[in-house]
């Protein structure tokens, strides 16, 4: 279905369309706030959480954005509000940290093991930007419409996350970010 | 910002890696389905066509309570106390009380 058609059919509060939204974005959001929150239970809420704000508000989108951009906003927020409940929010500057000479000695040799347990460990608000880049292969230009930041601070974010990542590979796993 | 070095390429295998298999059950699907913000034309609707169950012992009592109700005259449980006196060929009835109503 057309997104137009689409949106027009969720206004008009039909069964269809709403089921449409439910098969076509539930499991993804799923997938990408578990990578996010690291809790099934959790990413489970935040899904629930999501589609109901969606019922509720639809009336209010205005097609600024795409209808995902605008449904990815509400579950990141609402993502963002269970990572507070956990741990305070590290204050980021806006500003671009470069790439640095660290990458090549430790991309040549990377244990993926302890990767992915830094990647565990890293701050959720480097992970749902590296999700989001990464995994659902979203632009900084996207990214930055959905978790409503510059561009500047969304590659920021990217770049110190993946510094953060290299610099504990190098340290065999230990993290500091 | 590159995707293709082999860090990047590891970040996304590793998301690959853990959200693959990771589904929502039918059960959730469902029910999110039906979670949506209720019109009030749906709640009408939905509140027409609930099913109702009533049991039948209280229902028949209550039924029959009704008609015994509707059926038996207002006054039969008033205990009406009079007298009654002849005098003559004449009657009088004497009531203790008597319910009147002003005009």
């Amino acid at each position: 279905m057309i997104e137009q058609v689409l949106v027009k059919k969720l206004k008009r509060k039909e069964e269809a369309a709403f089921e449409e939204i439910v098969t076509t974005y539930a499991n993804r959001l799923y997938k990408v706030c578990y990578l996010i929150l690291k809790d099934e239970k959790e990413a489970e809420d935040v899904v629930q959480e999501t589609f109901i704000k969606v019922y509720k508000n639809i009336a209010s989108f205005r097609g600024d954005s795409s209808l995902y951009t605008w449904i990815y906003k509400i579950a990141l927020n609402i993502s963002r509000d269970y990572v507070r409940k956990r741990m305070e929010t590290i204050l980021l500057k806006e500003e671009w940290i470069g790439e640095d000479g660290v990458e090549d000695k430790v991309e040549s040799s990377i244990n993926k093991d302890v990767l992915r347990e830094c990647l565990n460990s890293l701050n959720p608000i480097y992970r749902e930007c590296l999700v989001l880049f990464y995994f659902e292969d979203l632009s900084i230009k996207e990214i930055s419409a959905i978790l409503v930041e510059s561009e500047g601070t969304i590659k920021s974010k990217l770049s110190r996350g993946r510094k953060l990542l290299r610099e504990s590979l190098e340290k065999g796993g230990q993290l500091n970010g | 910002m590159d995707k293709k070095d082999i860090l990047s390429q590891e970040i996304k295998s590793i998301f690959e890696e853990e959200a693959k298999g990771l589904t929502l059950s039918e059960e959730l699907l469902n029910e999110l389905k039906k979670n949506k913000k209720k019109s009030m034309g749906e709640r009408i609707n939905e509140f027409l066509n609930r099913e109702v169950e009533i049991p039948i012992a209280p229902a028949l009592v209550g039924m029959a309570a009704l008609i015994a109700l509707s059926v038996v005259p207002k006054d039969i449980l008033k205990n009406e106390q009079f007298r009654t006196i002849y005098i003559g060929s004449s009657e009088v009835i004497i009531r203790e009380q008597k319910e009147v109503t002003r005009k």
